[in-house]
């Protein structure tokens, strides 16, 4: 069993390169759809378990040090500024933790992500500021696209987004002016996460309302007038509130 | 909601390593029921594909509960923490694979569902640019003469 193992890892292990460009090639692909992102987030659990404290074998310590939990990035890394992360304090950060460079400050934990999240934001506010100004169907048609793929995206983010806000609170050290800008950050976003899940709760609910009530018209307009978030009801079975949910509970 | 519990637990309950295994293991298991017993996606491939990768994350699961209660009971287990070291490397690789496997599937389903549709319009606008070129060549004898 133990050389099957082995041999396996080894032959698996040879081409390493060649799945990491390929698990790229998926995120960019999959994080389109509601369905491939689910599966990506799934996948976040290899990069997660090593921040449990447990006695993992070498071969397996030296492996999670390479599995990332960031996907909205794929895989290019932009890093804080250097002076911000000589000046924070990160006594208070538990082991674990430290252990994989994590700092006690939320932003330069996140700084790729939020970079990459605020050019995807951007980039949708000039749209929709074109489709405004110009009121042309084909642009809708792109804005919706696009804003369904930032919808996933966003989704890819709340995870991390609620652990770095978590070790920050437990961390925080109020004695420099970025301690205190990235708290109220924090604190921003997290009120964005939990608009964004009322938003998408509503929206089913109203999805169901409509398709028990039997009003063919009413569904239409609802699914016409959602058709830029229809990343979050789509693609699913809507026999039930539950089913439909489904984007939901596995984002 | 999953990714964000998840995070809950991995940030909270650090101290706890043994019941954040239990919780994860918690966790998988009412995914995959739900995916069994309400079956949400539409797609077959899909829902097969997203089934896999809740069977693979379980396995996951149960090794690195398996690791926490090593640790728990103060058990070395040198040569188990290995295979399951192995298994868990193995279960991330076949993971990233089964992705770009489904990928190169579908593409494969939709060339062999629209080949035909897709070679027949490139067949179409190869014979319609030869009669216009026939049309050229026609109009040029019919000017000359």
């Amino acid at each position: 069993m133990s050389s099957f193992l082995n041999n396996t890892k080894n032959a698996l292990s040879g081409g390493a390169t060649a799945i990491k460009i390929a698990t790229q090639l998926v995120n960019v692909v999959s994080s389109k759809s509601s369905r491939g992102f689910a599966t990506s987030v799934s996948g976040k659990i290899f990069a997660l378990i090593k921040f449990l404290n447990i006695s993992y074998p070498y071969d397996l310590e030296i492996a999670l040090k390479t599995w990332n939990t960031n996907f909205l990035t794929l895989g290019f890394n932009i890093e804080a500024p250097e002076a911000w992360s000589e000046k924070v304090n990160n006594e208070n950060v538990p082991d674990i933790f430290g252990k994989f460079y994590v700092s006690s400050n939320f932003l330069i934990n996140l700084w790729s992500n939020l970079i990459v999240a605020l050019s995807l934001v951007f980039g949708f506010l000039i749209l929709y500021l074109f489709e405004w100004l110009s009121k042309k169907e084909s642009l809708f048609k792109f804005r919706a696209s696009y804003q369904n793929f930032l919808w996933a995206q966003n989704y890819s983010l709340y995870g991390d987004l609620v652990y770095y806000t978590i070790i920050e609170y437990e961390s925080i050290h109020f004695d420099w002016s970025l301690s205190f800008i990235s708290f109220i950050i924090g604190v921003v976003l997290l009120v964005c996460l939990f608009g964004s899940f009322y938003f998408h709760l509503r929206l089913i609910y109203r999805y169901q309302q409509a398709r028990k009530n039997n009003d063919p018209e009413v569904l239409k307009n609802l699914v016409r007038r959602n058709e830029d978030s229809s990343v979050l009801f789509g693609d699913f079975k809507d026999d039930s509130f539950l089913s439909n949910l489904f984007f939901f509970g596995f984002s | 909601m999953r990714d964000f519990a998840l995070s809950i637990v991995i940030s909270l309950l650090y101290k706890y390593p043994y019941i954040q295994t239990i919780i994860m293991l918690i966790f998988n298991g009412v995914m995959l029921s739900y995916l069994l017993i309400l079956r949400p996606l539409i797609d077959f491939l899909d829902s097969l594909h997203q089934l896999i990768c809740e069977f693979i994350v379980f396995g996951v699961n149960i090794g690195v509960l398996l690791l926490a209660s090593f640790d728990e009971n103060g058990v070395e287990e040198k040569q188990n923490r290995k295979e399951i070291g192995s298994f868990l490397i193995i279960a991330n690789l076949v993971f990233n694979f089964l992705g770009l496997l489904v990928m190169l599937t579908k593409l494969g389903i939709f060339i062999f569902r629209n080949g035909k549709r897709l070679f027949a319009k490139t067949k179409k606008k190869k014979n319609s640019t030869r009669r216009n070129w026939s049309k050229v060549v026609f109009r040029r004898r019919f000017d000359e003469k």
